[in-house]
């Protein structure tokens, strides 16, 4: 993986901004439609169908704030990809509102961070007036929840079918 | 087979076609002293993003689901830039530095005393250019495609603004299939049993995505050939 350019994509639930670091981003996609799976969380959309793979798909909107993302193109889907605790490459795909822009960590200002309990969400940064939160895309999905997802993984070519 | 109608791009306010660098309304933006070019403001920026909160149209998600589910194509050394599109039955290519603009299609004005049916098709607005719209089929002598046959992918027509040394045209396509960028190795020379007129503009031919024949054509010829087609009453 390359060396740290300070760039990080940006996403957005409504009006909230999270951000992943680009190096942990592998590809940007269209919201396609993906084939659910049953008895799994309700954040957890189904599997994609992707180059081969059946990767879990993650609503930001349904994980952090208990809403869908809306339709739109500049929803999309991020295929991200990071280290699991067994040392095995794993990728994940997130859905997000308005991916449409990077932003640079030198234009921004770390603040302290307070534990609260939220795993999943790191360093926070303040771009202008607006607060961005960092996303540790490895602590998006348990290996417990991986597990069961992946017991249900479909055959990867059967990833397209699904809820349109 | 769908074809969304086309789809209207949010209103937004256009100052950088009154005041900006493309418009030549005074005052001038005050925004330009420090910026230099619109495409460093960030009033541009957010209406290009605009662009992007509308529905997808019909099919395209369903197009990409099918495309990502697919092994992706490994790249070969690239030289030639192309963009590869069709014309009634026909798979042609233009290099990409031609191209300007490829859209959605609008409405073509028909040119008084021009007749129907002619080279020239009318005249198309794209973003306030008013271009002259001609019909590569005329010109390269295609024949109206045959009763259209069942196609599993998405067909969007477009309108294609290219660039030429006498100013741009616009033309009709049926469908665009996207970049291609081609080895010189894959070109294949033009057989005789082409036919005359498509092989006058045809500089060599390539293998398409589905091994269909793709025809290269050569742009200054087809310029040329624009140029004076349309002197002609």
């Amino acid at each position: 993986m390359s060396g740290d350019t300070g760039l990080a994509l940006d996403l957005r639930v409504g009006t909230s901004r999270y951000a992943v670091d680009v190096r942990d981003v592998v590809e940007i996609v269209p919201f396609v439609p993906v084939a659910p799976v049953p008895r799994s969380p309700d954040h957890v959309l189904g599997l994609l169908g992707w180059r081969g793979e059946a990767l879990p798909v993650i609503d930001l909107g349904l994980l952090l704030h208990d809403r869908r993302c809306e339709a739109l193109l500049s929803t999309r889907m991020v295929v991200v990809e990071y280290v699991a605790r067994d040392g095995e490459r794993q990728r994940l795909v997130l859905v997000a509102e308005r991916v449409t822009d990077t932003l640079r960590r030198e234009r921004t200002h770390p603040i302290p961070l307070r534990d609260d309990g939220a795993p999943a969400l790191g360093e926070v940064l303040v771009d202008g007036e607006e607060k961005v939160r960092f996303l540790r895309v490895e602590r998006l999905v348990s290996e417990e929840l991986r597990a069961t997802l992946l017991e249900e993984r479909l055959p990867a070519d059967d990833g397209e079918g699904g809820t349109s | 087979m769908t074809v969304p109608p086309p789809m209207d791009p949010p209103p937004v306010e256009d100052c950088w076609n009154r005041i900006g660098i493309w418009g030549d309304e005074t005052p001038r933006c005050e925004r330009l002293v420090d910026l230099v070019h619109c495409h460093n403001c960030d009033v541009f920026a957010r209406a290009g993003r605009s662009l992007f909160d509308r529905p997808a149209p019909a099919g395209y998600l369903e197009e990409w689901a099918r495309m990502l589910a697919l092994e992706k194509e490994q790249r070969q050394a690239r030289t030639l830039s192309l963009v590869v599109f069709r014309v009634a039955d026909e798979w042609l290519a233009l290099p990409t530095s031609v191209f300007r603009e490829i859209t959605d299609p609008r409405p073509i004005r028909r040119v008084p005393r021009r007749r129907a049916g002619g080279l020239v098709a009318g005249l198309v607005n794209v973003r306030g250019e008013i271009h002259p719209c001609v019909s590569l089929a005329v010109l390269l002598g295609l024949a109206a495609p045959q009763a259209e046959a069942a196609v599993d992918r998405l067909v969007l027509p477009r309108i294609a603004v290219v660039e030429s040394p006498s100013g741009r045209w616009a033309f009709r396509v049926d469908e665009v299939a996207g970049l291609r960028r081609v080895a010189p190795e894959q070109l294949r020379e033009v057989p005789s049993s082409v036919s005359r007129d498509r092989a006058a503009f045809s500089r060599a031919l390539l293998d398409g995505a589905k091994g269909e024949s793709v025809a290269l054509l050569d742009e200054l010829l087809l310029f040329r050939a624009l140029d004076r087609g349309v002197a002609e009453p």
